[in-house]
């Protein structure tokens, strides 16, 4: 008796189905998909129980003729591709040919749709292995209803989770869809409970108001450009608005949802030591990348790709973050929360936010004088006037368009590193008159002795006498007025906390060079007399990013608009 | 206690001890100023327990002897703002103290003077010696800028002052630069302490430049200068002075002489590319003459050349510019002598001819 035997039709359906349906929201993403394939331009969702009972899409699309719906449902079947080579070069979200099959496979599914240009509409009813086609009504477009999902496959039932669980699944899906999809409207209900919607905008940026609320999507700054034909387009928040979950990170490829380990590691790298432990950007990301260049078919759900070229991908991402982070130096502005415009009830993006935006975060920056003669008349004017330090902690400071609070130490420690990661020659050795020996614990001296090069760099002048004792013969120029020693012991007894066994030569240096920093610039508490205060406010604010070297914001702007508003003079 | 007498030497020696009051003090009695009558005089007092100002007033019409601490703001405030005219102030055993002038009368509470701490009386027996007081005053200036700001070394904040073989020498370093001064004084027992910079700054404030001379009393744990109507004494800071000979007898064998204030100027304008206060100036010194130069790496470049008198191969040396600056300030010739060896090793500067003050920095290695 052979042990082999080929299975029911019914049986294949249903274990294929569980491939690329798990649970509702899977049931949503492939009808939103295909409604959006079809050009649709208004989407509506409705869900009852969790998508557990029902789910009903609606859309304006193309719809369907008789002949296509009667298609439509059975295995493989679809009219977005034809040949192999078609799924390298595809333009659709969908082309397996197998949703709307899986999907009749375990449940009740009744679609009703007209193709555009005719008069008739048909409706298609699938339970089992009953299938119905009659003639309908229908203004045009396409309606799918999915009743009773999972009926037939008990043990999948089983496993989905509450009915607010799934409600948040499905929720999640449309909201990416809609951010990617800004020119459409979406509306989505559940158990007759408006949860979300959105009407179609002309721009991402009116969608992110939409979506994330002014205050959140004011905040964000945009990213626009192209390296080795990828273009990366979307926006991101700045490092002062971090979020603690990496949820808030949207990607999307050729319109694809994808979570892609490469592109995911690129926007982290992209933001680089902004990146506090343990926290996460907003971004929502659009890349686009020549489509023979990805590989689509790698997961029936299609929410993996594979890039032919990961490097590439990665570098473009990184680059356009980093750059955008530069370029924009986001002073982050004191929100008056008042002001807060709220998306009006009806979805309808309020255009008097786009005029209210304009007053934001960017700073002018004067152009560094930068000829010697200019500076030697004195001309070098700085713009921003340091008023008060408060608390020797804090420098008040202001200009024709704002008042700024500086964290002296923040700022110092950023000039400091920026100073130190730019130089490429050697820092000034300032001398000593008598030779300083010190001894160190034993792991420390280690550290040093492994490390002396990069020491001597920064403007150690240092001699190795013993295992554990060395001489300072010269201390760092920019250490002239502190306790060198000190500075010394406590960066080796941080390095040697922070350091990792095994990190790159460049990792390494960079965190010596924070370290040093930050051991060496001014503390909170330190007096600051003006001359000194007026330098490190105006070449902090010219620092590629007025972060601290560990993403500690350094500068709190508040502009005269905001003041006025505070004020109600308005 | 009563006592009447003239505005304006009221407030001048009031003046005079005011740098000795407490400021961040816990004990709040310590921001007064004692008052205290003797048969004729009236003698006032400012410490902050580290520091101790005293002083004699002699023209004071005593009409009640007694003794008060007053609030040293207020009080210093309210005679200031006075009419040159004759004050009188009346303390209750209250504590109550009125002050009157003329037609205004104001009234402040005081504190007993038992609430005021004994102030502290030397350990051992006196070394005591005499120095003219244009001298001190020079020697303080020219040492007190060298000191450490750094309050993590504490020694380094102090300037050493060493008596022997009847001279008096005074030091004030760094680490990096070294200020030395000596001068002759009388007879006198050797000694080396460290004197806190807080009280030299008093002196430097309160010494005339006049022949007569202060009284200097060093016991074993604090130094008393005595001079005019005042009494001053400082705690000293305790510990071992890093040994300073083998650093002004170190040898140069290059000498450049140069105009001090053309010298200054030229500094100054290089050093102002050098916008951190660390900022290393380049000197170079080729036949007759001195290249300034300062160099920032996204600033720009600044150079001046000045006359020097100077034969000899030519030398490339970088200074932290403040550190040329400070003693050019002080250095007080027409001219001033920079002394060379080589680039990695210490520079001398003085005035030409003169021996006495010898100030010596480090190079910065770039
Ligand atoms: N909402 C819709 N409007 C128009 N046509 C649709 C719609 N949904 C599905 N179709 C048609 O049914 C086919 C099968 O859909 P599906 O099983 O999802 O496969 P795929 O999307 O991979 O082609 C699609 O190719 C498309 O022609
Ligand atoms: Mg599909």
């Amino acid at each position: 008796m052979s042990h082999i035997a080929a299975l029911p039709e019914e049986l294949v359906g249903k274990i294929s189905a569980g491939e690329v349906i798990e649970r509702p929201a899977s049931v949503v993403k492939e009808l939103l998909e295909n409604s959006l394939d079809a050009g649709a331009l208004h989407i509506a969702v409705e869900i009852k129980q969790g998508g557990k009972q029902l789910i009903k899409v609606k859309d304006d699309g193309a719809g369907m003729d008789k002949a296509d719906l009667k298609l439509c449902v059975d295995r493989h079947t679809t009219s977005k591709i034809r040949t192999l080579e078609d799924i390298y070069n595809i333009s659709t979200l969908g082309f397996r040919g197998e949703a709307l099959s899986s999907i009749a496979a375990v449940s009740k599914l009744q679609i009703v749709s007209r193709y555009k240009n005719t008069k008739d509409a048909y409706r298609l009813t699938v339970a089992g292995n009953n299938r119905g086609i009659v003639a309908s009504e229908l203004a045009g477009g396409t309606i799918i209803t999915i009743n009773e999902l999972f009926y037939n496959v008990p043990a999948r039932l089983k496993f989905l989770k509450s009915n607010e669980t799934e409600t948040v699944h499905i929720n999640d899906i449309i909201f990416k869809l809609a951010l990617h999809n800004y020119t459409k409207s979406f509306d989505f209900k559940a158990d007759g409970r408006k949860i979300l919607f959105v009407e179609g905008v002309k721009t991402l940026n009116e969608r992110l108001y939409q979506l994330f609320g002014a205050k959140a999507a004011k905040s964000l700054i945009s990213v626009n450009q192209e390296l080795s034909g990828i273009t990366i387009n979307g926006y991101i928040s700045t490092p002062q608005e971090l979020k603690s979950s990496r949820n808030y990170i949207y990607t999307f490829v050729n319109g694809r949802i994808v979570n892609d380990k490469t592109v995911n590691h690129a926007i982290a790298a992209g933001y680089g030591n902004l990146l506090p432990y343990g926290k996460y950007p907003l971004a929502v990301m659009f890349i686009d990348i020549d489509r023979r260049l990805i590989d689509v078919n790698v997961h029936p759900t299609k929410r993996e790709i594979k890039f032919s070229n990961g490097t590439i991908v990665h570098n473009a991402v990184e680059s356009a973050i980093r750059n955008t982070l530069i370029n924009e130096k986001p002073v982050p502005v004191i929100n008056v929360p008042n002001e807060t415009i709220y998306m009006s009830s009806n979805g309808i993006y309020n255009n008097a936010l786009q005029a209210e935006k304009e007053g934001g975060y960017k700073a002018v920056f004067e152009n560094r004088a930068s000829f010697v003669q200019e500076i030697l008349l004195k001309e070098k004017k700085y713009r921003l006037k340091p008023l008060y330090q408060a608390k020797n902690m804090y420098i008040i400071a202001a200009d024709n368009d704002a008042v700024y609070i500086i964290d002296q130490h923040v700022a110092h420690e950023k000039l400091l590193y920026e100073k130190l990661k730019k130089q490429k020659t050697i820092t000034g050795s300032q001398q000593l008159l008598t030779a300083i020996s010190i001894s160190l614990k034993y792991r420390q001296a280690k550290f040093l002795r492994d490390n002396m090069l990069y020491f001597s760099k920064f403007g150690f002048d240092l001699e190795m006498l013993g295992k554990d004792t060395f001489m300072i013969n010269g201390v760092p120029d920019f250490l002239a007025e502190k306790d060198c020693e000190q500075v010394l012991t406590e960066a080796l007894e941080q390095l040697e906390e922070e350091l990792p066994n095994s990190c790159s030569i460049s990792d390494k240096e960079d965190l010596i060079t924070k370290t040093m920093a930050c051991h060496s610039a001014v503390r909170a508490g330190d007096p600051l007399n003006y001359n000194l205060m007026l330098v490190l406010i105006n070449d902090f604010m010219e620092c590629e990013l007025p972060y601290c070297p560990h993403g500690r914001p350094g500068i709190i702007k508040l502009t005269f608009d905001e003041l006025d508003k505070k004020f109600k003079r308005s | 206690m009563k006592i009447s007498c003239k505005k304006a030497e009221l407030l001048e020696n009031l003046q005079k001890i005011e740098g000795a009051v407490g400021v961040k003090t816990t004990l709040p009695v310590l921001s007064n100023f004692l008052l205290e009558t003797s048969e004729k005089n009236l003698h006032l007092t400012a410490t902050d327990l580290e520091l101790t100002i005293k002083c004699n007033v002699e023209n004071i019409n005593i009409i009640d002897g007694g003794e008060i601490t007053i609030p040293a703001k207020k009080f210093i405030d309210i005679i200031r703002e006075l009419p040159d005219s004759d004050i009188i102030i009346d303390v209750n055993e209250k504590n109550n103290i009125t002050i009157k002038c003329d037609k205004i009368i104001y009234k402040i509470m005081g504190l007993p003077k038992s609430e005021y701490p004994p102030i502290m009386d030397p350990k051992k027996e006196a070394i005591s010696l005499k120095i003219n007081k244009a001298t001190l005053k020079e020697m303080i200036k020219k040492t007190i800028f060298s000191v450490s700001s750094d309050d993590t070394r504490k020694i380094l904040t102090g300037v050493l002052m060493v008596v022997e073989n009847n001279e008096m020498k005074m030091v004030g370093t760094d680490g990096h630069r070294l200020a030395f001064i000596k001068s002759p004084v009388g007879k006198s027992d050797n000694t080396k302490i460290i004197i806190p910079t807080k009280v030299l700054n008093e002196l430097q404030k309160f010494l005339k430049e006049e022949e007569s001379d202060v009284d200097i009393l060093i016991y074993e744990n604090q130094i008393t200068f005595k001079f005019d109507n005042l009494v001053i004494t400082s705690r000293l800071i305790d510990g071992q002075y890093p040994s300073y000979e083998q650093i002004i007898n170190r040898i140069f064998d290059k000498k450049v002489k140069v105009n001090t204030e053309i010298l200054t100027k030229a500094v100054k304008r290089v050093s102002l590319l050098a916008v951190d206060k660390s900022s290393a100036i380049k000197i170079k010194a080729s036949d007759g003459k001195l290249m300034i130069n300062a160099t920032t790496a996204d600033v720009g470049e600044a150079e001046e050349e000045i006359e020097a008198d100077y034969k000899g191969e030519d030398i490339t040396i970088a200074f932290n510019s403040k550190y040329v600056a400070d003693v050019l300030k002080v250095i007080g010739t027409a001219d001033v002598e920079m002394q060379l060896r080589d680039t990695m090793s210490a520079g001398l500067v003085k005035a030409p001819g003169a021996e006495n003050y010898i100030y010596i920095i480090m190079p910065v290695r770039i």
